[in-house]
């Protein structure tokens, strides 16, 4: 009997104390774990995405802001008529065939969530929960709008996906500021019931969203708009097939508008070759032509081996160099030109004999001080441009062509800062596009970049009244508006493909600052390959013009009497 | 025996109280809930039609719809006539 008894004893605390021991495994040993598991069903935690930042025009309105969108989605298993409810969406989605097919045919599978748009409008939201399809549904998602058009695409890029899906900015000031305009997704944790209903007096946590900040920019948009309809209209009337122009104030280097075409709507981009994404203005090297030799002539003045009144010896004909022969545009000569006549009549022959007073190593010298062959700074993202050679790399001939602005190759940016020194007397400007950001937590002015003194003041003077006398007495002063002082110089500059120059194909500019005695704005226009007259004196530089007299008007700047 | 009758039926009223008390407390939440939830999704109307607002004003603002307004207004945008000189003048 005791036996039995004690048996039974061990044999319950044995049980005993093995349930105690599994509960201690599981209470102690794996609480940790097991909590952790009840956590992931029993609340969740979401991202709450942060809003984007603004991109503002000089006079606070945006250039690009944001809307709430949404994602368009069925589940087709709750769909009561799989043909009828294809017609109402694709007749809505205007939608090709081929889309209706694709739509038809995903419609028929066991998927429970497909997705038919993106980017859907609150009012076409709305005017599709009226159809009352069952299944149908919509998810927000973030939209950025462009309310002036897609005129500012190239400066301020777009917002796509990276390859984890997140939003990330690509291209000019959506792409250089990313980061800033950003901001910091929030965090939110809630606890849920196995329904997967919120419980509202559960555990809650919250970490509210840090908004994007926004950019204000230099961007004038009646500016912009003008420039944008300018270079429209004159890529039409010339049968161009492309071209730029920007407008900078040479004394700040901030950028007043800025174009390029062919270009792309930022709120379609995937519907554009990308290609078309990278903005020709800060990207796009081409060789300037005549519109470099003011650069070459204000070195020559700054290193004092030319004067205005310096006559060139060797402007009777062509100059050979090697086995190349340098002629002027049209083989006609001056001899006995001035240095002053050899901007007037765009002599490429009296360029070579600046060029040659002035000395290989000036030359390269002075054209590096100009900025060319370095990047300009300017905030846009994407920014590329062609380097220069050592000095030691270069040869007669090409240290000659670069005199007349052929051989070396140059942003259009790289142009109009170069020249914006001229207009400056004498010193060289950062470009820049953004002048402040701004948001809850931050009101921050961008400081300009000191700017870097590469002339006198006296050269940068004389240049330009070279200039001026170019613009009065050369063929652009058909189209100079009267009473204006403006300084300028045209170029019609060849392209070069495979080792030579395409016969055919040419880039016409003008590039140009007004007041030439108080300049408040320079700007280049180049237009690519026009016709049937490929010049610039007959394209780019009237182009300049019409344009030019906008700006006087908006600008209010009077004509002088003197003038 | 009475006592212990007592001693149920207090513990039943205090049962009974504290049911009540739960009731109207739970009650109360909901209502709150209830505000909250509608002042919440007001709130959240209030934004999108700010935010509609906002698109309204800034599309009324653009330049290229003012510029339109003009046209149909009978205003006329500068128009520059370039005539283009004799051949013999080409520049570079």
């Amino acid at each position: 009997m005791n036996a039995r008894y004690s048996f039974l004893i061990i044999i319950f605390w044995t049980f005993g104390l093995l349930i105690l021991g599994r509960l201690f495994y599981w209470q102690v040993v794996k609480a940790d774990e097991l909590q952790e598991q009840a956590s992931r069903q029993q609340s969740t935690w979401l991202e709450i995405p942060s809003p984007r930042g603004e991109i503002l025009a000089q006079d606070g309105y945006p250039l690009v802001t944001n809307e709430d969108r949404y994602l368009l989605y069925v589940n087709p298993r709750q769909l009561a008529s799989k043909s009828t409810v294809i017609d109402q969406i694709a007749n809505w989605l205007s939608a090709s065939d081929s889309a209706r097919l694709e739509l038809s045919r995903s419609l028929q599978t066991d998927l429970l969530w497909y997705v038919i748009a993106h980017q859907v409008s609150f009012s076409e939201k709305t005017a599709l929960q009226k159809l009352d399809i069952p299944g149908l549904g919509f998810e927000p998602e973030p939209g950025r709008v462009y309310p002036e058009g897609s005129s500012s695409a190239h400066i301020t890029g777009f917002v796509g996906k990276n390859e984890s899906g997140s939003f990330l900015g690509y291209f000019g000031l959506e792409g250089y500021y990313d980061r800033e305009l950003s901001g910091h997704p929030g965090r939110f944790y809630q606890e849920h019931d196995a329904f997967n209903r919120p419980i509202l007096i559960g555990s809650q946590f919250r970490q509210s969203p840090r908004p994007g900040h926004s950019l204000m920019t230099s961007i004038d948009r009646t500016v912009q708009f003008t420039i944008s309809q300018a270079l429209s209209e004159g890529i039409s009337r010339y049968q161009a097939e492309g071209g730029t122009i920007t407008v900078m104030d040479p004394k700040t280097g901030l950028i007043s508008g800025m174009v390029a075409h062919p270009g792309y709507d930022p709120s379609t981009y995937n519907d554009f070759t990308q290609d078309l994404y990278k903005n020709p203005v800060i990207s796009d090297s081409y060789e300037p032509g005549s519109i470099f030799k003011v650069l070459v002539m204000a070195s020559a003045l700054d290193a004092k081996v030319v004067k205005a009144d310096t006559i060139c010896s060797i402007c009777t004909g062509p100059v050979i160099i090697g086995d190349a022969a340098i002629r002027s545009w049209n083989d006609k000569y001056y001899p006995n030109s001035t240095a002053r006549d050899i901007i007037l009549h765009s002599d490429n022959v009296g360029m070579v004999f600046v060029s040659r007073l002035l000395g290989k190593s000036r030359t390269l010298d002075y054209i590096r001080r100009f900025g060319i062959g370095s990047k300009t700074g300017i905030d846009l993202q994407e920014e590329d441009v062609t380097p220069m050679r050592p000095n030691d790399k270069w040869y007669e001939i090409d240290w000659a062509t670069t005199s007349f602005g052929q051989g070396i190759a140059v942003t259009p940016m790289q142009m109009v800062r170069a020249v914006g020194a001229i207009a400056n007397g004498g010193k060289l400007v950062t470009p820049r596009v953004v002048t402040k950001i701004q948001g809850d937590d931050i009101n921050k002015i961008i400081p300009l970049d000191p700017p870097a003194n590469i002339i006198s003041p006296e050269s940068a003077a004389l240049i330009t009244q070279m200039m001026v006398n170019g613009v009065n007495n050369g063929e652009v002063r058909y189209y100079k508006p009267k009473g204006y002082l403006i300084a300028g110089k045209t170029g019609t500059a060849q392209i070069p493909i495979s080792g030579h120059y395409d016969p055919d194909k040419v880039i016409a500019s003008f590039i140009g600052f007004a007041p030439a005695d108080n300049p408040k704005f320079v700007m280049l226009v180049t237009l690519n390959n026009p016709k049937p007259s490929p010049w610039g004196s007959t394209t780019a530089a009237p182009l300049w013009m019409s344009v030019a007299k906008k700006l006087f008007a908006y600008y209010k700047i009077p004509s002088s009497i003197h003038n | 025996m009475l006592k212990t009758k007592q001693v149920i039926l207090s513990l039943l009223i205090l049962n009974l109280q504290i049911v009540a008390i739960q009731f109207f407390l739970s009650s109360k939440y909901s209502q709150s809930g209830n505000r909250l939830s509608s002042t919440s999704s007001k709130l959240e109307q209030v934004k999108l039609e700010n935010q509609q607002l906002k698109m309204q004003v800034y599309s009324l603002s653009s330049i290229s719809r003012i510029y339109r307004l003009a046209l149909s207004s009978g205003y006329q945008p500068a128009i520059t006539l370039t005539l283009n000189p004799p051949q013999v003048a080409l520049a570079p």
